[in-house]
């Protein structure tokens, strides 16, 4: 029998990521939904840490949380870019690569 | 069933509705709010099993710092004003890709029948020692990519950045 816990949870939260990422045009969201699943993958890391009793998965998640933290400093600023540039955010909308 | 149990159970459906509100949220601004919930409910959830080092960094990094981060930066982006397009056939195979992804992981995984975890004693000084004792060159890392991350927003936001 399949009982919820935090890694089956935390597989629920990245195939929503993954929908969200995959369903949505907004690039907002699609950053969002990055987050969102780096958050699932934190989530793993504290199920194993917990399973195995073991100090060092938490240190991974917290190596999550900072690559998270870059992640959405660089892609806000890409953002902020991409949409003074093209004047949208969405990702059909925007077509050229040409810098 | 314990109170820690009961309470995993109602932060998690809460996890899974805000994320779940991401796919529908038609402002940008509601569903940086709801992934806010996400991380405070994922916060909860560490805090109910014991871990209170990992949920205090959970609330103060992901729940505090970047999703301020989000917050502060959504005012100074530009939207379009057009709806996004409806694709029937597009959505419903990314919808079977997430559900095959969702399968295909779950296969993968051992433990899933897993629900009472052994209590073990995280205690802060034992993450103090071992991040700054085995983990000092991957914090080292870390630190020069929070660095460069930041270094590369300063050059895209720049004016001179901007343009080029």
């Amino acid at each position: 029998m399949i009982s919820l816990n935090m890694l089956s949870l935390s597989l629920i939260l990245f195939s929503i990521s993954a929908a969200v990422f995959l369903l949505r045009r907004n690039m907002f969201i699609m950053l969002m939904a990055l987050e969102l699943g780096l958050n699932s993958a934190g989530m793993a890391a504290a199920h194993f840490a917990l399973t195995n009793s073991q100090t060092e998965p938490v240190i991974w998640a917290l190596l999550f949380f900072a690559i998270a933290a870059a992640e959405a400093a660089i892609g806000l600023a890409l953002l902020i870019m991409i949409s003074r540039k093209f004047s949208t955010l969405n990702s059909d909308e925007i077509k050229e690569l040409k810098g | 069933m314990s109170a820690s149990d009961i309470f995993f159970y109602i932060f998690s459906a809460g996890a899974v509705a805000g994320s779940l509100f991401l796919l529908t949220a038609k402002n940008p601004m509601k569903a940086a709010f709801s992934l806010l919930f996400v991380f405070l409910c994922t916060g909860l959830i560490y805090l109910s099993k014991g871990l209170n080092f990992l949920a205090a960094a959970q609330i103060i990094i992901y729940a505090g710092a970047v999703m301020s981060l989000f917050v502060v930066a959504l005012p100074a982006m530009v939207f379009s004003q057009k709806p996004e397009r409806k694709r029937f056939f597009y959505s419903l195979s990314a919808f079977i890709a997430a559900i095959v992804l969702f399968a295909v992981l779950a296969a993968s995984m051992p433990d899933f029948s897993t629900a009472n975890y052994p209590s073990y004693p995280y205690t802060t000084k034992d993450f103090a020692v071992i991040l700054f004792s085995r983990y000092w060159l991957q914090i080292e890392m870390v630190s020069m990519i929070l660095f460069a991350a930041i270094a590369a927003a300063w050059l895209f936001l720049s004016k001179q950045g901007g343009e080029r």
